[in-house]
């Protein structure tokens, strides 16, 4: 018999780390064998497991656009075991790195409409992936605006990339910092993610809202877009619960009749009512 | 394949051991030890605990064992060598004397290992059991098998099973094509007879609801407060999850001494609050009652929904090895009447 | 019996306490705990020789959150693990109400925590002289063999944590056996992650036991991980003088510092 192991990862070699904000890292990775490589697939939405052998492994979503090729990304906050031992880790390390699992923002779908991003915190790496992809794919959608709130100003991410659609013409950026999280040369917004998306109110017309971020700034956010118009089906979030094996066998993310890791991460606000509150 | 009727002396058991002890098939059956009786390795007959109506633990760790090593790596200087699992050295093994419960259980723990991404692991291991399970012919108050689809006489999850009919005859069913090779390779202890009626020799276990109810009924019990009054004394711990044969949840972790180490798995409970713990500290099911819930929406509803199955096979184990007397056939009857 | 009734009608009737822990019948002939909220549900209650289960458990549970005053129904192991937690600041007098039953089974009234520690030194404790023997038996070993049966014993364990869940001492937010970072504790439940487990338990519960032996009627697969308890209550005995359960203002001999502390184990 072969075993076809669903639990042994590629080996990838870190290439480059990224400091985004204290205690956060971005690792691009490689792979080392060139026929993963080349079997090699994911949609954006799409998450993965990596792994620091002897530590464990964690769950994070592929931050990079699949329209990037030859590497994927993961962005992570120094919190438990593995990322601790996986923020320890520098360029030329070996990871390991299990997936693509899940399921995938249907940006086919999205053709022709204007689009919404909402992130919060740590929440802007799932985020990252889908708006790359469409800003490397920009003539399919009308309208691209992109709030991003975090605790302070330290605290946000991807600054540089920030900066990069800040300055694009076809690109709306606004950035938010909790009260108190600004600094003296702060000159975005100052206030929580769901009050600064009303005073921002944009039109939900012909628009899709991609929300992602802490359950609260999720839970405030929505009626805020609901009051803006945008029905359940055009809201999207991408849900993170605790999962081991990501392919819905270790039970643990189980919520209602589905797994997130395998009928997720990427639900409507529509099927996330349909669930119970268990995320 | 069509079930086959057969006998079997009962004496012809103890050769048929000796038989697949000298085929290298390992034999686990009921022994009873410290007062106990769970499934453990024998090699003659007179070890096995005939009379226990259901061993304390389910038999799911011979094919879903307490810890299943997954992979095993070695670090070196600047590089890392990751072994995968040699199932082909997995044993093969018999288990014997298990009840109809018990290999019920196979069934729904199948479905959580084999739906979409294939499980090799647990897979190899199922492919080199083979079930031969012991019909009841007595059943205790925690015994609700024929509530959930099952019943004393139950050939589903078998590869043969035998009905003792009299002191000295068991009437052997031979289920499936593993069933078969054994009655191939021993054809001078089966002796050929044509379909008996079991159930004067089956326990009698009263049907106090049906699974099917049960589901229906979860549609609209999600909010009850049904749930905070069932788990009141609930102390949160695992056993029933442990003692279950259809639970099938797992943690993943590693181990490593020095430069080599192993990847696990191991049974997990979503009795426990660490199983939904969130990095942040966010807990989706923060109370006993949520995760007790969970449980009994789990085997009566989203197993059905993702896997065709009831995670729920009626043997009573949880009950018994409750703390805390969360009994669940009583909880699901209220359930039923709700 | 009727007087435990009686008493707790009263007591809920006069809204002296707003709920009761005691027992009720369970399935199969069995007892189990029960939470009772008013003088009616009283009638339900039970109390019996094979009532043994520690109601304190429940104690620092959901259940009793936000209610004023609990009443429990407490034999002398209930008893001690309520003083033993006020002792560690986990209970406090204003919000339990003791209804103590003595090892016969007698009740003996409402005991506030003074009296409960007069009551719980004229009572004597669980062990059973059978369990003395077997105590004696591993004490015989010698030191390897000793380490031996602990291992092998623990070997069967399968961490579904009945042990800790069911024991009112260990009431921790996070157990230590759920740190990963470091990893104190293996996860999985093979002998050697059983065995620290075990021995990590009896280190945190030793000189704070009150031998009421719980731990072992919970575990599913009847490990006497009680005994390991109670040779470590002997031992904190032997070397410090002290026992839980008897006074709450007690230090746990371990957890604290006195001038007369041995300090042969320096070496």
């Amino acid at each position: 018999m072969e075993n076809k192991n669903i639990y042994v990862p590629y080996k990838m070699k870190i290439e480059k780390v990224t400091e985004e904000a204290p205690f956060v890292k971005t690792f691009r990775l490689k792979f080392m064998n060139d026929e993963d490589a080349e079997k090699f697939n994911f949609r954006t939405g799409q998450f993965g497991e990596y792994s620091v052998y002897g530590e464990g492994e964690s769950t994070f979503c592929i931050a990079s656009a699949p329209t990037r090729k030859g590497y994927i990304e993961c962005t992570f906050r120094e919190a438990g075991r593995v990322t601790k031992a996986l923020a320890n880790m520098g360029e030329g390390d070996i990871i390991g790195f299990r997936g693509p699992y899940g399921n995938i923002f249907p940006i086919e779908e999205w053709k022709g409409k204007n689009l919404l991003f909402i992130a919060g915190g740590i929440a802007l790496p799932p985020m990252r992936s889908v708006i790359w992809n469409c800003l490397d794919l920009r003539e399919n959608f009308k309208d691209v605006t992109i709030l991003y709130g975090a605790r302070s100003v330290a605290d946000l991410v991807y600054k540089h990339e920030l900066k990069e659609w800040e300055e694009r013409p076809d690109v709306k950026l606004v950035t938010t910092v909790d009260p108190g999280g600004e600094t003296p040369e702060w000159n975005g917004k100052v206030g929580f993610v769901p009050t600064v998306l009303s005073e921002i109110s944009p039109s939900s017309e012909n628009t899709i809202a991609i929300v992602c971020g802490p359950p609260v700034m999720i839970k405030y956010t929505f009626p805020v877009l609901e009051k803006l118009g945008f029905t359940d089906e055009n809201i999207f979030t991408t849900l993170e619960n605790r999962m081991k094996c990501g392919f819905g066998k270790c039970g643990r993310c189980n919520v209602g009749k589905v797994f997130v890791c395998k009928d997720g991460p990427v639900f409507t606000l529509k099927q996330m009512k349909e669930l119970p509150a268990e995320y | 394949m069509e079930i086959l009727n057969k006998l079997l002396d009962k004496t012809a058991l103890s050769t048929l051991i000796e038989r697949f002890g000298k085929a290298g098939k390992e034999v686990y059956a009921p022994v009873k030890e410290n007062g106990i009786t769970d499934f453990a390795k024998v090699d003659t007959i007179d070890k096995i605990d005939f009379e226990c109506i259901a061993t304390k633990q389910s038999a799911k760790s011979l094919v879903f064992p307490r810890v299943e090593k997954i992979l095993s790596f070695e670090k070196s200087y600047d590089d890392i060598s990751v072994k995968n699992v040699d199932i082909n050295a997995f044993p093969e093994v018999v288990a014997l004397g298990s009840r109809p419960c018990d290999a019920a259980g196979f069934i729904p723990l199948d479905a959580i290992f084999s739906t979409d991404h294939v499980d090799e692991i647990f897979n190899a291991r199922l492919k080199k059991l083979t079930v031969i399970s012991i019909s009841c012919k007595k059943a205790d108050e925690y015994c609700f098998c024929t509530s959930v689809n099952g019943n004393p006489g139950n050939t589903a999850g078998s590869d043969i099973l035998l009905t003792e009919i009299s002191d000295s005859t068991y009437f052997a069913e031979i289920v499936t094509e593993k069933g078969k090779a054994i009655l191939d390779a021993n054809t001078d202890l089966f002796k050929d007879t044509s379909a008996i009626d079991k159930t004067p020799h089956l326990a009698d276990v009263k049907q106090e609801f049906t699974a099917e109810a049960i589901n229906e009924k979860l549609n609209n019990l999600f909010e009850s407060d049904i749930w905070d009054k069932q788990a009141l004394r609930c102390v949160g711990c695992g056993a029933c999850a442990y003692v279950c044969p259809a639970c099938g949840c797992f943690d993943i972790q590693d181990e490593n001494k020095g430069n080599k180490g192993i990847r696990y798995r191991c049974w997990d409970s979503c009795g426990f609050g660490l199983f939904t713990l969130h990095t942040s500290g966010h807990n989706p099911r923060e109370k006993q009652s949520q995760r007790w819930r969970q449980r009994i929406f789990h085997k009566f509803s989203y197993q059905m929904v993702q896997q065709k199955q009831f995670g729920c096979v009626g043997c009573g184990r949880c009950s018994r090895a409750c703390p805390a007397d969360m009994n669940i056939a009583e909880h699901l009857k209220e359930i039923s009447i709700n | 019996m009727e007087e435990i009734k009686k008493i707790a009608k009263q007591l809920l009737s006069e809204n002296k306490i707003q709920m009761v822990i005691g027992f009720e019948k369970g399935t199969a002939n069995k007892v189990r705990p029960a939470f009772f909220k008013n003088a009616d549900d009283v009638e339900k209650l039970i109390y019996n020789d094979t009532c043994i289960h520690n109601l304190a458990l429940y104690l620092k549970k959901d259940i009793c959150h936000h209610i004023a005053n609990v009443g429990i129904i407490a034999n002398p192991n209930v008893v001690r693990s309520i003083i033993q937690l006020a002792s560690e600041n986990q209970v406090k007098e204003e919000k339990i109400t003791i209804i103590g039953i003595s090892y016969e089974g007698k009740c003996v009234g409402i005991l506030d925590f003074k009296a409960a520690e007069e009551f719980a030194k004229t009572q004597p404790k669980g062990l059973k002289p059978e369990d003395r023997a077997f105590i004696e038996k591993i004490q015989a070993m010698p030191l390897e063999e000793r380490f031996n049966y602990w291992v092998e014993t623990f070997s069967t364990c399968v961490k579904c944590y009945a042990c800790r869940a069911s024991c009112p001492m260990c009431y921790c937010g996070k157990c230590n056996v759920e740190t990963n970072n470091p990893q104190w504790i293996p996860v999985a439940s093979h002998k050697y992650g059983n065995m620290e487990w075990h021995i990590m338990r009896a280190m945190h519960l030793a000189g704070r036991c009150i031998n009421c032996g719980e731990c072992t009627r919970a575990c599913p697969v009847d490990i006497p991980l009680n005994m390991l308890s109670y040779m470590l209550t002997d031992f904190v005995m032997d070397e410090f003088h002290t026992e839980a359960g008897l006074s709450t203002t007690y230090a746990p001999a371990l957890s604290s510092y006195t001038n007369v502390d041995k300090e042969n184990f320096i070496k």
